[in-house]
C-alpha cells in the first residue's frame, strides 16, 4: 500500500512539473492563452439560433475582467497543430471568430500577444451582438428598429437577465477616434434634413466610459420614414435598449 | 490466469462505484462530427461506505467524453443532452452502481467537468477486518436508469437536478439529488471555482439497501434488524476547483461535506453522520 502511495505522489509530481515547463514557455514570450473550444461554445448559440438574425452579428470581445472596459488594439492568433491564423482585432476589442472544425479538434488556443510592460489583471471574452453594417452607409430608420428587435429577441433567447423586459430605443453609431470624416445625416419624407450630434465618448454596458466617437438615433424621434446617412462606415452600429 | 487480471483492470479502470450520484458534465457546444474528451488521474479520500469513521486514500481515474450529438459519458455515467435552449439541460441518463462487500464500497471513475458525486473506497481482497458491514448481504453492482433536469436560475446559479433508479439488490432504489451551484466568475485567470449545495432524497428501498438490517441479516449476524423508512438522506456542500494550465492539461480538485440525516443517520451501520470526500486529478483534454 505504501509504495502504491509512493508511485502514485511521484507521477503527479512528475506530471505537475511537466505541466509546468510547458506553462512557463509560453509565459516567456508575455503572451495570453485561451481555449479555442470555450470561445466556440460561446460563440455557437447564435449559430443555432433559428429565428431571424439576417440583420445582426457576433462578435467574441475581449474585456479586462476587473473592470469590463474593452480590452482593444491587440494581436489575436489562433494556433494549434496545424493552423496559424492572425485575428484582427477592431476598436472596441472584438474579432470575428473564424468557426472552424480543425481548430476545435485540434483543441486549439487564442493567444494574445503581450507588450512587455502589459500586465492585465485578468482578461475574459463575451458575446457582442451588433447590427450589421451597410455597404452604401444608407439605412431606413423602420430596418434598423427590425435589426435592433432581432438582437434584443435573441438576448431574451438566451435568457440574459439584463434584457428582460426592455424594449428597444434607438441605435449607436460607433466611430473611430481618429476618424475625422464622422458625420450622420437625416433625411425624413418632406426633404428636410438633419445632421446629428457626434459624442466623443460615450457609457457602455458596465458604465465605463468609452472613448470612441458616437451618434445616437432614437426611434422615438418620428414614427415616419426617415433615411440615415453616415459619410464613413462606422466600426459598430450597437442596438440601444432599455 | 486471466480471470483476476480481468478482474483487476476492471477494478482500477471501471470498478462499480457504490451510493455514488449519477453525472452530467455541463454542456459543451461544438461542429458536427467532433467531440471534447479529458482523460485524468488522481487521488481520492473518502470514507469507506457512507456514515464509515474510516477513510482510505486511493487512486482516481477521471473520464469525460461528450460528442457533437449529444451523447456523453462522464465517470460513471453516460446519457445524452436533449435540450435545444439556453436556459434548459435534460436527458436520459444511465449509472453504475458498484457493489458492497463487507469492505465497504469499491473504486470509480470520476467526472471531469460539471456536475459531480462520487462513490468509496474499497480493496475487497485486502480488507477483511470484522466491521460493521461483516456479515449483511453483497451488494451487487446494478446498472441505474435515471434521467437529468438542470435550469439556469440566473447568470451564476444554475440548479441541477439528477435522478436514478434501479439499486439495491431487489432493482428498486430510487435516488433524486438536487442541487444549487454558484460559479463563481472571474476568480482568475484559467481558475474556475463552482460551489455547490443540495439534497439526496431516496425512497425506503434505496436507505434499506445501504443502511438497513433485513430480518435475514439479523438471524444470521445475530444483530438486531433495522428497517429504514424513505426521506431526506443527506444534505451536502462541496467545492470544485479547475484549474487549467494549457488548453491541454488540467488539476481538476474537488471537496464534498455531507451530513446524513433521517432514517440513514439512525442506522447502526453509521458510525459518524458527517463525511468528507476530498479528491485531486490532473487531466489532459484532446
Amino acid at each position: 500500500m505504501n509504495s502504491y502511495k509512493t508511485f502514485l505522489t511521484v507521477t503527479l509530481l512528475l506530471s505537475t512539473m511537466l505541466v509546468e515547463a510547458q506553462v512557463n514557455n509560453a509565459n516567456s514570450k508575455n503572451a495570453l492563452w485561451m481555449s479555442y473550444r470555450d470561445a466556440y461554445k460561446t460563440m455557437l448559440w447564435f449559430e443555432k439560433y433559428g429565428k431571424p438574425k439576417n440583420l445582426i452579428q457576433n462578435h467574441l470581445q475581449f474585456v479586462v475582467a476587473e473592470n469590463m472596459q474593452f480590452f482593444e488594439n491587440q494581436e489575436v492568433t489562433l494556433i494549434s497543430k496545424n493552423t496559424r491564423i492572425s485575428l484582427s482585432m477592431d476598436e472596441m476589442g472584438r474579432i470575428a471568430l473564424p468557426l472552424l472544425k480543425s481548430a476545435y479538434d485540434e483543441n486549439a488556443e487564442l493567444n494574445i500577444n503581450l507588450s512587455m510592460d502589459q500586465k492585465p489583471k485578468q482578461v475574459t471574452f463575451l458575446r457582442s451582438i451588433s447590427i450589421v453594417p451597410r455597404l452604401d452607409n444608407t439605412y431606413d430608420n423602420s430596418e434598423l428598429y427590425l435589426a435592433c428587435e432581432q438582437a434584443l429577441q435573441f438576448q431574451q433567447f438566451l435568457g440574459t437577465e439584463s434584457f428582460k423586459n426592455k424594449r428597444c430605443a434607438g441605435v449607436r453609431f460607433v466611430f473611430s477616434s481618429a476618424d475625422n470624416a464622422v458625420s450622420v445625416k437625416t433625411k425624413s419624407g418632406n426633404n428636410e434634413e438633419k445632421t446629428l450630434s457626434i459624442a466623443l465618448s460615450f457609457n457602455n454596458l458596465t458604465g465605463n466610459i468609452v472613448k470612441l466617437k458616437a451618434v445616437n438615433f432614437s426611434f422615438h424621434q418620428t414614427t415616419e420614414k426617415v433615411r440615415i446617412v453616415t459619410r464613413s462606415t462606422p466600426i459598430a452600429i450597437m442596438p440601444i435598449i432599455e | 490466469m486471466l480471470k483476476p487480471i480481468l478482474l483487476i483492470s476492471i477494478t482500477v479502470f471501471l470498478s462499480t462505484v457504490n451510493s455514488a450520484h449519477a453525472q452530467t458534465p455541463s454542456r459543451n457546444l461544438m461542429p458536427d462530427g467532433s467531440h471534447d474528451m479529458y482523460i485524468g488521474l488522481g487521488i481520492i479520500h473518502r470514507p469507506k461506505y457512507e456514515g464509515a469513521q474510516t477513510s482510505k486514500t486511493t487512486a482516481l481515474p477521471a473520464l469525460q467524453i461528450q460528442w457533437s450529438n449529444g451523447i456523453f459519458v462522464a465517470g460513471m455515467s453516460a446519457g445524452m443532452q436533449l435540450s435545444e435552449s439556453p436556459q434548459i439541460e435534460y436527458g436520459p441518463l444511465l449509472t453504475i452502481a458498484p457493489g458492497r462487500t463487507d469492505s465497504g464500497i469499491a473504486n470509480s471513475v470520476d467526472i471531469v467537468n460539471g456536475q459531480n458525486g462520487y462513490a468509496s473506497i474499497n480493496t475487497p481482497q485486502f480488507e477483511k477486518r470484522a466491521n460493521k458491514l461483516t456479515g449483511l448481504d453483497v451488494l451487487q453492482t446494478r446498472l441505474l436508469v435515471g434521467g437529468f433536469l438542470h435550469k439556469q436560475l440566473t447568470e451564476n446559479i444554475q440548479n441541477t437536478n439528477i435522478v436514478t433508479y434501479g439499486s439495491g439488490n431487489q432493482h428498486d432504489g430510487a435516488k433524486l439529488v438536487s442541487d444549487l451551484r454558484y460559479r463563481i466568475k472571474n476568480f482568475a485567470q484559467h481558475h474556475a471555482i463552482t460551489l455547490g449545495t443540495g439534497v439526496t432524497v431516496v425512497n425506503q428501498a434505496n436507505n434499506q439497501t445501504y443502511f438497513g438490517i433485513s430480518q435475514q441479516e439479523s438471524d444470521r449476524t445475530g444483530r438486531k434488524s433495522y428497517i429504514t423508512s424513505g426521506g431526506i438522506k443527506d444534505i451536502h456542500a462541496d467545492i470544485n476547483w479547475n484549474w487549467s494550465f494549457s488548453t491541454s492539461y488540467l488539476l481538476t480538485s474537488k471537496i464534498n461535506f455531507t451530513y446524513l440525516t433521517g432514517s440513514a443517520s439512525k442506522s447502526p451501520l453509521v458510525e459518524g453522520r458527517s463525511n468528507v470526500t476530498i479528491s485531486t486529478a490532473l487531466a489532459y483534454r484532446f
